[in-house]
């Protein structure tokens, strides 16, 4: 029987490496393209990308590409709703025309992930809309796990005492993978208790929220970096996701479509063949790039579900944030 | 790291390089090993490899106060309180939480006011397999089947082990420690059945498991009543496929790896759904736990040597503690008594020959375990108990429109079947032709392949189902 010396080994891997190097450049510059920035990223980008531009401009890329696109057409799934065609499906009853005189008033509600990117790039994109109004009621950290750091509860309470608005887009839930002490007993997580309890939470406070308003857009927690927080935080989602079937006028948005790349984490995805960051360093946290996906569907669902007068002014009109923490 | 990841391939070039660079120094050689293993280890969570090095620390102690002791109550001990000491690590960061909430739990149900503290536990990256392994080699030291190593460098390269140490295969020191005192034949490496293990590895994790999860299994078992029964029921054959596939990806490719650095690990899986009996599919399915367990828990606790009903506890115990060693929660309990109850049954039934004769009856049987298997991988796979209930009852939605079922993932359920029945003469027929190719071609015939597996495969990759463990 042939025996496989150490030359054999050495000369195998040595071909190894030259054929990924020769056709699957595209692929190491991908690697190392998504790693952090830093002196490893720049080492390994220094290196490769001249490989890859002349692999690239010999097409010995082609192989790779071709083949992945093929297949990928191949095993798509053509039975898919997008989540697009899902929620235009619902038909909207809503007879009031809203304009400058009746604006929409939108409260936009959550913890940071609504703070920071989302309420942002909302306002930016609904700065031409005269006819919208949005308020902007979120807290970094908050969830429903802790009312005794910042009760959600009270707060709403609060704020509808005050003001009615005709839709809410709220996200809860990427603080609250924690133990829940509730009445001296501690909760904790993973288990059927605490699922039951979050559950409870949850469908009380959307329950108050689908009370107080015509419509809500419940936008779902979005795949995260590390293993196990992306797991709670799937289980968290699948909670909100139930409870919000619930209740016939919110509607849950699962963004791991718009953030991901198959459904899993991707820092960075490929938008109109351009390489867009859609997540922050943290693992955790949308980028402005990244929240615009989800708000521009939101926004555009909100324009397919409510009804519009559009009269242009000269005049900006402002929008107010009643309450920032 | 992950195997098939491009840091684990530049890491693994460079362990090679420096292994056989050093293969005539082998004090050196083990040392940069070792390194290796804790930076591996490390790269998942640095704060753990303290751990890792005291569990090896004790271990070697242990046995070197076996050895020491000429009395065999000494041994015993030395032996009770290393085992206790193991089983205390793992015990902590594995099942502390779930024992404490179970008590609290039960607290509440008789209307006590009384709770024990929780602590947030993390817990660390392959504890089951690397604890599992160290309480062997000191077993194996007090059984006389090992002498107890004077090397703790040994013995923490036999315990750290990087291609083995986050999700096995769980290598017994009496298989693995006597290669660490042999220095490597580098004019006889078992390339051949490297490369063959790795790149089926490889295409049965990144492509058949890889894409089954994300297609099918992942979202029907977060929504079950969302699905069709139809898609229930193939989100349970792909989830059988999916566990199989990854898990016997990860043993293929470290046996792989291993072999390419000059040692050689048992193999951990052999085609575990064409067993025809549970008795044979344990005998098929992750060896290297049921034989640990078989030899370290179920022998010990008497077998089948003290009667009918003795031996039929002594299985149910051993398929239950199995069942717990997966993870900390009544499903794995579960699924492991599902597992000990058939098999106590069996053993009332039968015979030990598990080979049937007649074609229909094998047909029978295998599609019977199978089935079996699959029943039972609901409550390994859904996150609670009451995820499984639900699960169960999905079988009844009849009126939905199926829409995960396409002949993508019929394939690939297909190709995880049909793995299990190609003839074994089949197989060694096309590793002998593959063994007559010229070095040269070969590698262009694995270039190949690597290129396809990577242009085929998700981007991104999904952590092995049994680093959970």
């Amino acid at each position: 029987m042939k025996k496989n010396n150490l030359r054999d080994v050495v000369i195998i891997l040595s071909i190894l490496i030259v054929f990924s190097i020769t056709f699957n450049t595209t692929s190491i510059y991908n690697w190392a393209f998504n790693q952090k920035i830093g002196g490893v990223r720049t080492f390994f980008l220094t290196i490769i990308t001249p490989i890859k531009n002349i692999t690239d401009s010999l097409y010995l890329s082609a192989p790779y590409s071709n083949s992945r696109a093929v297949f990928l057409r191949l095993t798509e799934n053509k039975n898919n709703t997008s989540i697009e065609n899902t929620v235009y499906d619902l038909t909207s009853d809503h007879e009031e025309l809203f304009s400058i005189d009746r604006k929409l008033s939108i409260l936009l509600l959550g913890d940071s992930m609504m703070k920071e990117a989302f309420s942002f790039m909302f306002k930016k994109s609904l700065v031409e809309e005269k006819s919208i109004l949005t308020t902007t009621l979120a807290s970094y950290a908050s969830g429903l796990s802790r009312p005794d750091f910042f009760d959600w509860n009270d707060e709403v309470d609060n704020i509808f005492a005050n003001k009615k608005f005709d839709t809410i887009v709220a996200t809860l839930g990427m603080n609250d993978a924690q133990d829940i002490e509730y009445e001296g007993i501690k909760y904790f997580l993973n288990t059927e208790k605490w699922d039951s309890l979050y559950k409870n939470r949850a469908r009380n406070f959307i329950s108050k929220l689908s009370n107080n308003t015509d419509r809500i857009y419940w936008i779902g927690i979005p795949p995260m970096r590390d293993k196990r927080y992306d797991d709670r935080m799937r289980k968290i989602n699948s909670l909100y996701m139930s409870v919000c079937n619930e209740f016939e006028n919110v509607f849950f948005i699962d963004i791991t479509p718009f953030v991901s790349y198959q459904n899993k984490y991707s820092d960075y995805l490929k938008i109109n063949n351009k390489t867009v960051k859609v997540r922050l360093s943290d693992g955790k946290h949308l980028t402005n790039d990244g929240a615009k996906l989800i708000t521009d569907f939101i926004v555009s669902l909100i324009k397919k579900d409510f009804k519009f007068e559009y009269t242009r002014t000269i005049f900006q009109e402002e929008m107010i944030d009643i309450i920032d923490y | 790291m992950l195997f098939p990841t491009i840091e684990f391939a530049i890491f693994f070039i460079l362990i090679f390089s420096l292994n056989w660079s050093t293969i005539k120094f082998p004090l050196v050689r083990k040392i940069i090993l070792v390194i290796a293993s804790y930076f591996f280890y490390g790269y998942w969570d640095w704060r753990f490899m303290t751990l890792l090095f005291l569990c090896s620390f004790s271990n070697y102690f242990f046995g070197i106060f076996i050895g020491l002791f000429q009395q065999k109550n000494y041994k015993k001990i030395i032996l009770v309180i290393s085992v206790c000491v193991n089983l205390l690590i793992l015990g902590f960061f594995k099942y502390y939480g779930f024992f404490i909430s179970s008590f609290n739990n039960i607290m509440i149900q008789f209307g006590l006011n009384f709770h024990l503290p929780i602590l947030n536990i993390i817990l660390p990256v392959g504890i089951s397999f690397f604890t599992f392994q160290a309480m062997s080699y000191v077993i194996d030291v007090y059984r006389g089947e090992i002498k107890p190593s004077k090397s703790l460098i040994d013995i923490m390269l036999y315990i750290s082990f990087f291609p083995q140490l986050v999700a096995g295969p769980i290598v017994r020191a009496k298989d693995f420690i006597p290669q660490l005192s042999v220095t490597p034949d580098y004019k006889d490496i078992k390339l051949n059945s490297a490369v063959i293990l790795i790149i089926s590895g490889l295409f049965k994790k990144m492509i058949i498991a890889n894409y089954l999860s994300t297609m099918l299994v992942d979202k029907v078992f977060a929504n079950p009543l969302n699905y069709s029964t139809l898609e229930v029921l193939f989100a349970v054959y792909g989830y059988a496929i999916q566990i199989y596939c990854d898990f016997s990806a990860y043993s293929d490719i470290a046996i792989g790896v291993a072999h390419l650095l000059g040692y050689h690990f048992p193999k951990n899986f052999d085609h575990p759904y064409r067993s025809q009996s549970l008795q044979e599919f344990w005998k098929r399915w992750h060896i290297s736990l049921s034989s640990w367990l078989k030899d370290y828990l179920y022998i010990p606790l008497g077998g089948s040597k003290k009667g009918k009903i003795r031996t039929y506890i002594n299985l149910s115990l051993t398929m239950l503690l199995g069942g717990l060693w997966h993870g900390a929660s009544w499903n794995f309990i579960i699924w492991g008594g599902l597992h000990g109850g058939v098999l106590a049954v069996e053993r009332f039934f039968k015979k030990d020959d598990f080979h049937k004769k007649n074609i229909v009856i094998i047909i029978l049987s295998t599609l019977g375990v199978f089935h079996f298997v699959c029943l039972c991988w609901i409550f390994f796979r859904a996150v609670t108990l009451k995820g499984a209930i639900v699960y169960l009852r999905a079988f009844s939605n009849i009126g939905i429109t199926p829409t995960l079922i396409t002949p993508f993932v019929i394939v690939l359920i297909i190709c995880g079947i049909v793995i299990h029945f190609i003839p074994d003469t089949f197989s060694e027929k096309l590793k002998n032709r593959y063994k007559k190719v010229p070095v040269f071609v070969q590698g262009i015939i694995i270039g190949f392949f690597f290129l396809l597996l990577s242009s085929l495969s998700p981007e991104g990759v999904a952590p092995f189902i049994y680093f959970q463990f």
